[in-house]
C-alpha cells in the first residue's frame, strides 16, 4: 500500500473512532444489561396468572374486549389492540380523546385482559404518570440518549463513524501484521505496545459482530424516518381514493373482530398481533391497521401490514413491505441478540465486553500518543511506520 | 515472501472467524430451533475461545 493511501486510512481511523468511542462506549455499557431485559423484566415483575384452560381454547373476541374497555371508561376512545403472541394476553389501549392522543401520545394507558377469558388482569396509568421503569431509562439512554428523534439521528451517526472505523481499522491491519504472527502480544514490550497488540487481536476477531451490530444498529435507529418515508409514499398512494373523505366516526365502525378474520382469511398462515385504529397518524384515517408475522424464525420477524376498510369491514389491501421495512424488521433481531435463547444471549454479552475492550484499549492509545518515553519512542511508532519504509520491525526488536 | 502468502499468513484466520461469525449470526436467525441453535452457539464461541486463548491464558500456550 501506497504510503499517502495508508496515512488516509489512519487519519479515518484516528478520526472516526476519536468522535465515536465516547458515545459506543456508553452504547456497549448500556447494551449490556439490554440484552437480557426480558430475563430482568421476567424476574422484576411479580408473575401473571392466567386462566387454565384446555387447549386450543380460543380467544375471546376482540369486540367484546373493546366492549368491556368502551364500558369501564365511556369518555375515552380506544387507539388499537395489541395480541400478545407469547402469553395469552390482549392488551386495549385507550386516550381521552383523538386530539389529544394526537398531541401527546404518553396520554395513552392500556387495559390487560386475559385472552381467554375476557378478565380485566391489570390496568396501566397513562404512560406520562407512571415512573419510568429502569429499564426503559436504559433503552432510552441506549437509543436516543433522551432526546428522541434528534438523540436516535445523532446515534444513527456515531454508528455510522463506528463503521467506517472497524472498517478503516481492518484496512490497517494488513500492513500492520505483515510481520507479526497472528494473536503475537508483544508482553516483553512497553505497555503501549501490548495494548496495541491487544487493540488489534480483539478487534480483527469481533469485526464481522461489531460490523453488524453497527449497520443494524444504525437501522434501528433510522426506523422513524423510514416509516415516515412509507407513509407518505406507499400508504398515501394507497389512500389516495379516501382523500377528502369524512372519516369515520367511533359510531361508524365496523367490528373489530370481524376486521382481523377478515385480514386473517386475506393471509392464511399469519398471525396478527396488533391493530391500530383510524385516527392514529401512525394509521390510516379511514382503515384499521393490522399487522401480522409469519411462523418460521425468520418470518415470525417479518412484518406485514394488511388494512380493512373501518367502516364496511372489506378487505382493502395486504400491503407488500418494501424492502427497507423488511431490513429494519431483521436488523432487530441481529441487533438485540434475542433469536438464539440465553447461550445466544450470553455470548452478546461477552462480545460486546470484548468490543468495550477495543474502545477503551483504542482511546488508551490515541490519550497516550506523543507523550512517549524515552526508550518507547520507538515502540510508539513501529510497526506502522516500518510499513512506512523507516525500519523493519526485526532490526528494532534486535 | 510472495505477496499471496504474506495475504494468507496475514488474513486465514481473521478470515475463517469472520466466515464463523456470520455462519452464527444466520444459523440461528435462518434455522430453526435444535441443531441450528447449537451450530449458532459454537460457531460464535468461536471469537470468544480465541480472544482467550491470545489474551488472559496465552501464558498457558507459551513456547508453542
Amino acid at each position: 500500500m501506497r504510503t499517502r493511501t495508508l496515512r488516509a486510512w489512519q487519519w479515518m481511523h484516528k478520526w472516526s473512532s476519536v468522535i465515536c468511542t465516547a458515545s459506543l462506549l456508553l452504547i456497549c455499557l448500556t447494551g449490556l444489561p439490554l440484552v437480557f431485559a426480558d430475563e430482568i423484566d421476567a424476574w422484576s415483575a411479580p408473575p401473571t396468572v392466567y386462566a387454565t384452560v384446555p387447549a386450543g381454547t380460543p380467544n375471546v373476541s376482540l369486540d367484546r374486549l373493546a366492549g368491556i374497555a368502551g364500558r369501564m371508561y365511556p369518555d375515552e376512545v380506544i387507539t388499537g389492540i395489541v395480541i400478545d403472541d407469547d402469553e395469552p394476553q390482549v392488551f386495549v389501549s385507550m386516550a381521552p380523546s383523538w386530539p389529544a392522543f394526537t398531541a401527546n401520545r404518553r396520554v395513552r394507558h392500556f387495559i390487560a385482559f386475559d385472552a381467554h377469558t375476557g378478565r380485566v388482569i391489570e390496568q396501566s396509568k397513562p404512560e406520562a404518570d407512571e415512573p419510568p421503569a429502569v429499564m426503559d431509562l436504559v433503552l432510552s439512554l441506549h437509543r436516543d440518549l433522551f432526546a428522541g428523534l434528534a438523540g436516535e439521528l445523532f446515534l444513527a451517526t456515531m454508528g455510522l463513524l463506528f463503521v467506517t472505523a472497524v472498517v478503516s481499522g481492518v484496512v490497517l491491519y494488513g500492513p500492520f501484521m505483515r510481520k507479526l504472527d497472528f494473536g503475537t502480544v508483544r508482553d516483553h514490550r512497553s505497555r503501549r505496545i501490548r495494548r496495541l497488540d491487544l487493540h488489534n487481536l480483539l478487534g480483527v476477531i469481533t469485526v464481522a459482530w461489531a460490523i453488524v451490530m453497527g449497520t443494524t444498529g444504525v437501522m434501528n435507529e433510522l426506523s422513524t424516518p423510514l416509516f415516515a418515508i412509507w407513509q407518505r409514499t406507499d400508504v398515501a398512494a394507497m389512500l389516495a381514493p379516501w382523500r377528502g373523505a369524512p372519516p369515520p366516526s367511533e359510531m361508524d365502525l365496523s367490528s373489530v373482530q370481524g376486521a382481523l378474520e377478515t385480514a386473517e382469511r386475506a393471509a392464511p398462515g399469519m398471525t396478527f398481533t396488533s391493530v391500530t385504529y383510524p385516527g392514529d397518524v401512525n394509521g390510516s384515517p379511514y382503515h384499521y391497521l393490522f399487522w401480522g408475522h409469519g411462523s418460521s424464525n425468520l418470518t415470525s420477524r417479518l412484518f406485514t401490514p394488511v388494512l380493512v376498510d373501518a367502516r364496511t369491514g372489506q378487505l382493502t389491501a395486504v400491503v407488500e413491505t418494501p424492502w427497507y421495512l423488511h431490513a429494519l424488521d431483521v436488523s432487530v433481531p441481529l441487533h438485540f441478540g434475542d433469536y438464539g435463547g440465553l447461550p445466544l444471549k450470553i455470548i452478546w454479552a461477552l462480545l460486546d465486553l470484548m468490543t468495550v475492550v477495543v474502545l477503551a484499549s483504542g482511546l488508551y492509545l490515541w490519550l497516550s500518543r506523543r507523550q512517549p518515553v524515552v526508550g518507547n519512542r520507538v515502540d510508539a511508532l513501529e510497526p506502522m511506520e516500518s510499513e512506512l519504509g523507516r525500519k523493519s520491525i526485526r532490526r528494532v526488536a534486535e | 515472501m510472495p505477496r499471496s502468502s504474506v495475504f494468507w499468513s496475514v488474513w486465514r484466520w481473521p478470515l475463517a472467524i469472520a466466515a464463523l461469525t456470520i455462519v452464527g449470526l444466520l444459523a440461528a436467525l435462518l434455522g430453526g430451533h435444535g441443531v441450528w441453535w447449537w451450530l449458532s452457539w459454537t460457531t460464535l464461541l468461536t471469537p470468544i475461545a480465541v480472544a482467550l486463548r491470545y489474551w488472559p491464558l496465552r501464558v498457558f500456550f507459551r513456547g508453542d
